[in-house]
């Protein structure tokens, strides 16, 4: 009958580490009313600065305009409040926040440029932010939209790595984790397995389980955090295979 | 950058360190993906989905031998479909490829070719065309006709076909899989999903991806032979459309009979928009495919004619030799159905159906035709009679287990299916589908079995198809959507023995004199709303008028082909005098504003009538025309004509003053004044109803009615601000007629209204349907779907031990208010600032005191309420002993049901239980760190158990009186965040971190708590469950505050009770949720607003 919320008073509570999901930050950065909101502005930047970097960068930018416009970009909306305009009810946060910057680029270039410098060359970048230019190609040869997905999914893993190593670290097993973490991107070389097990005073087979609980813990944390950003269930699935298989170049 | 060791991607550093992201995803994703271990935990109640090909997403138009690729159209199980041109003849064409990586290997590229080389020996213009079949690089294709157009899927998405479309396309569809069948092809996957719709409205069959060549002999397959291709058991389709040979039997048994079961089971999604069987999981949908009788087409879609229906129950018979003999004939009897010939087919009597049960369920079926025996007999069940038929169950009871409980399955599943379609319906405003849907499930007196609850209990006695449900399967959801499907009128008045076709209201607006199509006249008081007397009218009244004083009424009827005039008194309704001859029917009446004279109209003539004296005064020859309306003073007749003409004619000349040939659509106008005198509504039946004035030169207005079916009868308001019209889908439309905006949808007659008098208040009016029903309404009265009491400052408990007693404790850092809704339509008193830590307080069950936190949340502070006042004076602390260990309230405070104790929560997750009178400590537990926390209690009504989960994703079950763990369970992976207590104390939910709701059977008997069944209700955290008193539903509280409603036994979702956010979604969604203890509405909180949604009874 009654819900979890006996401690809304105390803010160490873990439920706010598994309730920080981007859908939810930006509920509370669309609030904008409560102390969280700084809180909230930076977790977001934290997590997806850079595929939203990566993206004016495929554009043409330079890098330290890309910087100035994704800097700006969370800072002015968070404050704005333009996230209240966010309905997790539908789509992927992925293409909400797209959208977002796309206008918001679109509009601070407008205003920023017009007058100031004028002249078409710079109108050039400018329309290359616009959806319509979605299916030219860049110099790189990705569609700038699969290389900010592609950034996206690897801030996806990286969230997902950075909480399978604070786990580890809780539990008193950081040990393990700097020990295991390599065998996350490369299989164990033959021996490989006995060196460690040899060091860490445990039977081989033992590393051999720890290193598959490991893999099993991080695709766990990877899907959590996949259905963080997706509105329905249904489409974790899609979303998950989507982001591995642009990360994974396959 | 460094590059990577492996692969040469450039490392991004940062959290990944040496890490390569690259790499991680291919040895630690990839591989995981393979080893399914990203498929959903649990696969039990979806449906396995297909596997996929391929990930990588559309890249780019590319080159495929002689085709330039354009874009992708779809993808399917075997393979994916694009938009080509062929370079050559520079002409758009389909062309369909294996995926690179060809996960069918060796396997899928036979099926492959085998297609293509299927479709390409078939040509026929309802089946989509071949060109060539080609490779490149390995990579395999074929060309094909590209049809512009839609899948039968997309088509029915948003409604059924109307019949007579549905019946050509089937029919040129069995056309194509005839000339399928006599080349020796099956199709095997007839589905809309595979019928394609041209511009031109030609449906095509495509895909015959899983067709074989059923005619070639076993000795020439070699090894590569497609009928190899399908692996044993392997089940190839769709099952909501295959045949149930096609499940059960060998590939052998799925001959052109199999093609001919699909073509059905197309036709009945055509004409109901939903397949034959369809159920959540794909066991059940097995089974029902095998063993169920669908649900006859016309009970879900009565529009569909009887003819269709037949044609289609043939097609779907579970024995293939009682199936068209071959799809041309099939084709042959749609065929005759649409140049409205007779068709061959046969219904089903209900008879033969159940017979046919029967043989499928031999001894229940024994005991229903035993039963329908002795009731046909006439024999009346002496008490004698039913024991032996009780003691012939108890014997049968073993062997029936299983079929009962296919059975129920059936049942329950319909059930849930019927309840979405009925919220679905009033959603959409059709109220006689609705009720007609919740109506099966009603019981009939004298029919069926007695009615029980409990899932022992349940014995269906009669088949499927035979009338009501034969269980009781209703459960809240129910209740509430009867309530729902409530009419919104303020009162019935009384039934006439027909259709009532006319009536007038006396100006005083107190009685109304009513008429109906066997010329009977009632007279009624509508305050008391009791009858005050009734007359005989030779033949039908087709005119009523009432005297300005309100003393006399007139009545203008039809016998023969002459019409007359009668004059009755008032009191108690006797004749005053006539029949007053007119050569014609008598079509409108008015009386003088003296009441000296009535004017009486027919087709041709005027008269005028002294009332005292019956003497005719005058009598003109005018061109009134049909359905004449007289303005309210007398000046003025307004009538229709036929091909739409409407003409004004004034009394002083009876001369057409205006007159309008153009008007609407065609037919005769019914018009009427709107107000009185200058403007003019009419309707003419669909598509609705249109405003005209006749003094201003503009043409008619046609007032759009969204969504409404045809309009058949209209009223105006006697300031003319509302006119009401009576659709024929019974229900009635409140139109404003100045803006032509639908103000309301009024639902209460169960047949098609038939005539329409307001009362002089301008805001109520009478209405009479072609059942003879009487309703009087009122303009303002709407129904509410739930009830929403906001609430003031962060809410945290919702205690409701009663729906009159419902109380949420609401606060914020510096007071506590405690909003006490003692009735919850009335005010909610506040409690002003109380120093104490507000959270989690907690409201006893005789809402008489609330327990706070104290402010150092070490001791717990009472407040008691005066008597039966909304004053709140501060009560006892209680400071139990501590041990010399200082541990803080976690905030957690519950009152049991005893009203005598407390359940404490300790920061660090331990529990105890302290008795209010005394601050004594009945039992401790000892939490032993923080992340064990306790994050979700319940406990049963009666106070006898307990259920907690924890911030570690473990649950247990308490004794109540010892604290004493009677089960535990590991509730979620990461957290539990809600929990709930069936009314018996055996049965627990739990949810957390997964988003998964999971159901444990915690009885003594059980050894260990065991998992029962689990389900996923949608995404976010839930926060709330709660159980049915009666343990037969499960709620479960969406962070999109939704309630969703559980059959949690059979995996079912009944019902989403949602409500409008206009303020933007509260960002928690459900906090609490819980059914009053009656059982009979459902109580929510979310941050801002207390919600109810009423179900039976008030």
């Amino acid at each position: 009958m009654i819900g979890a919320r006996e401690c809304a008073d105390d803010p160490v509570e873990p439920v706010h580490r598994f309730m920080t999901t981007p859908w939810t930050l930006v509920f509370r950065a669309g609030d904008g009313t409560g102390p969280k909101t700084g809180e909230a502005l930076e977790a977001l930047c934290r997590r997806y600065w850079n595929p939203v970097y990566a993206f004016a960068l495929t554009r043409g930018l330079g890098v330290h305009d890309a910087q100035d416009l994704t800097q700006a970009f969370f800072e002015h909306f968070l404050e704005k409040g333009y996230f209240r305009a966010a309905d997790p009810s539908r789509g992927r946060f992925r293409s909400f926040l797209l959208t977002a910057f796309r206008h918001f680029a679109n509009k601070q270039w407008n205003r920023e440029h017009r007058l100031k410098r004028g002249g078409k060359a710079e109108r050039v970048w400018l329309e290359t932010l616009l959806p319509e230019d979605e299916t030219a190609e860049t110099r790189q040869g990705t569609s700038p939209t699969v290389e900010f997905d592609r950034q996206w999914g690897m801030a996806v893993m990286a969230a997902a790595l950075a909480a399978v190593a604070q786990e580890y670290e809780e539990q008193g097993r950081g040990i393990w984790f700097s020990e295991l973490k390599g065998f996350l991107s490369a299989h164990a070389a033959d021996g490989e397995y006995a060196t460690i097990a040899a060091r860490m005073g445990v039977a081989s087979g033992a590393v051999a389980v720890a290193v598959h609980r490991l893999r099993q813990r991080f695709a766990d944390r990877v899907r959590s955090e996949v259905e963080q950003t997706v509105a329905r269930t249904c489409d974790v699935e899609d979303e998950l295979r989507y982001l591995v298989g642009l990360v994974s170049g396959r | 950058m460094k590059p990577c060791e492996q692969c040469g991607t450039d490392l991004p550093g940062g959290v990944w360190g040496t890490l390569c992201p690259r790499c991680v995803a291919q040895v630690s994703l990839l591989a995981f993906e393979s080893a399914s271990e990203f498929e959903p935990r649990v696969t039990r109640l979806r449906y396995p989905r297909r596997p996929r090909e391929e990930v990588t997403p559309w890249e780019g138009p590319f080159q495929l031998g002689a085709y330039e690729i354009l874009e992708e159209l779809g993808r399917g199980g075997m393979g994916i479909v694009y938009k080509a041109r062929q370079v050559a003849l520079d002409r758009i064409v389909a062309v369909k490829t294996l995926p690179v990586r060809e996960s069918g290997g060796e396997a899928g590229i036979l099926r492959f070719l085998t297609e293509a080389r299927i479709v390409a020996a078939l040509r026929h213009p309802n089946i989509v065309h071949l060109h060539e079949i080609g490779s490149d690089q390995g990579r395999h294709f074929f060309s094909m006709e590209f049809i512009e157009g839609k899948t039968l899927t997309e088509i029915l998405r948003d409604h059924p076909l109307e019949p007579d479309r549905a019946a050509r396309f089937l029919a040129d569809i069995s056309n194509a899989i005839h000339s399928a069948h006599e080349q020796g092809v099956v199709h095997r996957d007839l589905k809309p999903g595979n019928i394609l719709v041209d511009r031109d409205d030609v449906p095509k069959v495509t895909d015959f991806g899983v067709a074989k060549r059923f005619l070639e002999a076993p000795g020439t397959q070699n090894s590569g032979s497609p009928g190899d291709l399908t692996r044993s058991g392997q089940i190839l389709g769709t099952p909501s459309y295959l045949a149930p040979e096609q499940l059960s039997g060998g590939r052998a048994q799925a001959g052109p009979g199999a093609d001919i079961y699909s073509l059905g089971a197309v036709l009945y999604h055509a004409l109901t928009g939903r397949p034959p069987f369809l159920a959540a999981d794909l066991e059940t949908t097995l089974l029902q495919v095998i063993d169920a009788e669908p649900t006859p087409v016309r009970d879900l879609n009565p529009a569909v004619p009887l003819e269709l229906e037949v044609i289609c129950l043939k097609c779907l018979e579970k024995e293939p030799r009682r199936r068209y003999a071959s799809a041309g004939e099939l084709e042959f009897d749609l065929r005759r159905y649409l140049r409205h010939e007779p068709i061959h087919a046969r219904p089903i009597s209900r008879l033969n159906r159940m017979w046919r049960w029967c043989r499928r369920h031999p001894v229940s079926g024994a005991l229903a035709a035993a039963l329908l025996l002795v009731l046909i007999s006439g024999i009346i069940l002496t008490a004698a009679g039913v024991v032996l038929i009780q003691q012939g169950r108890q014997r049968e009871h073993f062997a029936r287990v299983r079929a009962e409980a296919g059975e129920l399955a059936a049942l329950k599943n319909a059930y849930a299916a019927d309840m979405r379609l009925a919220q679905h319906a009033l959603h959409g405003g059709n109220y006689a589908r609705a009720v007609s849907l919740l109506d099966r499930y009603e019981p009939k007196a004298g029919i069926g079995p007695s009615y029980s609850t409990g899932p022992g209990a349940l014995l269906p006695l009669t088949a499927p198809g035979l009338g009501p449900a034969p269980v009781e399967l209703r459960g809240w959801e129910w209740f509430y959507l009867h309530r729902q499907c409530r009419s919104d009128e303020r009162a019935s008045l009384g039934q006439h023995g027909a259709s009532v076709e006319e009536m007038v209201i006396t100006p005083d607006g107190r009685k109304a004199l009513t008429a109906d199509l066997g010329g009977e006249l009632r007279f009624w008081d509508l305050r008391s709303r009791t009858e005050l007397g009734r007359a005989t009218a030779e033949g039908d009244v087709l005119a009523v008028a009432v005297s300005p004083d309100g003393r006399r009424f007139a009545s203008g009827s039809r016998r023969d082909r002459a019409g007359r005039v009668y004059l009755w008194d008032a009191e108690g309704l006797a004749p005053v005098a006539g029949p007053w001859h007119h050569t014609r029917p008598v079509t409108a009446l008015w009386f003088s504003p003296d009441a000296e004279t009535l004017l009486a109209c027919d087709v041709d003539e005027a008269t005028v009538w002294e009332v005292a004296t019956g003497m005719m005064r005058s009598r003109v020859a005018a061109e009134i025309g049909w359905r004449p309306a007289i303005s309210s003073d007398g000046r003025r007749v307004v009538s229709g004509g036929s091909r739409g003409r409407l003409a004004v004619l004034e009394t002083e000349t009876w001369r057409a003053v205006v007159e309008t040939t153009n008007h609407a659509a065609n037919g005769i106008p019914s018009p009427i004044w709107v107000g009185g005198t200058s403007t003019v509504a009419s309707v003419v039946g669909a598509p609705g109803c249109s405003l005209w004035n006749p003094f201003r030169k503009a043409p008619a207005r046609s007032l759009e009615t969204s969504g409404s079916p045809g309009l058949l009868v209209v009223a105006s308001s006697p300031d003319g601000r509302w006119l009401v019209a009576g659709a024929d889908d019974q229900t009635l439309r409140v139109i404003d007629p100045d803006s032509g905006a639908l103000r309301a949808t009024l639902f209460g007659h169960r047949a098609r209204v038939s005539s329409i008098a307001f009362l002089p208040d301008g805001e109520s009016f009478l209405s009479g349907d072609q059942d003879g029903a009487l309703k009087l309404w009122n303009i303002g009265d709407r129904r509410t779907e739930v009830e929403r009491i906001p609430i003031r400052g962060e809410t945290l408990r919702l205690s409701a031990w009663s729906i009159l007693s419902a109380v949420v404790a609401a606060g914020d850092s510096n007071s506590a208010r405690i909003a006490a809704a003692q009735s919850l339509a009335g005010s909610t008193p506040e409690v002003p600032s109380w120093k104490a830590a507000p959270w989690n307080g907690s409201l006893s069950p005789k809402s008489d005191r609330v327990a706070l936190p104290g402010v150092d949340r070490l001791a717990v502070q009472l407040l008691r309420r005066e008597r039966d006042g909304d004053e709140w004076r501060e009560g006892e602390r209680l400071s139990p002993e501590s041990n010399g260990q200082e541990r803080k309230l976690a905030g957690g405070l519950h009152f049991l049901p005893d009203g005598q104790s407390l359940i404490v929560v300790r920061q660090e997750g331990g529990l105890e239980r302290w008795d209010v009178g005394t601050g004594h400590q009945a039992w401790t537990i000892t939490g032993e760190e923080r992340s064990n926390a306790t994050w979700a209690v319940d406990w049963d009504p009666a106070g006898r158990r307990l259920i907690v989960g924890r911030g570690d994703g473990s649950a247990d079950v308490r004794d109540l009186s010892n604290g004493d763990r009677i089960a535990s369970m590991k509730a979620d992976s990461s957290f539990c965040s809600a929990v709930a207590l069936s009314a018996d104390g055996n049965t627990a939910a739990t949810a957390g971190g997964e988003g998964r709701v999971r159901i444990w059977d915690v009885s003594p008997a059980s050894p260990k708590s065991r998992k029962q069944t689990e389900f996923a209700n949608g995404p976010g955290l839930i926060r709330a469950l709660a159980f049915s008193p009666d343990g037969t539903r499960l709620l479960v509280g969406t962070p999109a505050s939704e309630v969703h409603v559980w059959d949690f036994r059979a995996g079912r979702e009944l019902l989403v009770l949602t409500h409008a956010q206009p303020d933007g979604q509260s960002p928690l969604g459900i906090l609490a949720l819980t059914f009053t203890p009656d059982g009979k509405h459902i109580l929510a909180m979310t941050d801002r607003e207390l919600l109810i949604w009423r179900g039976e009874g008030d």
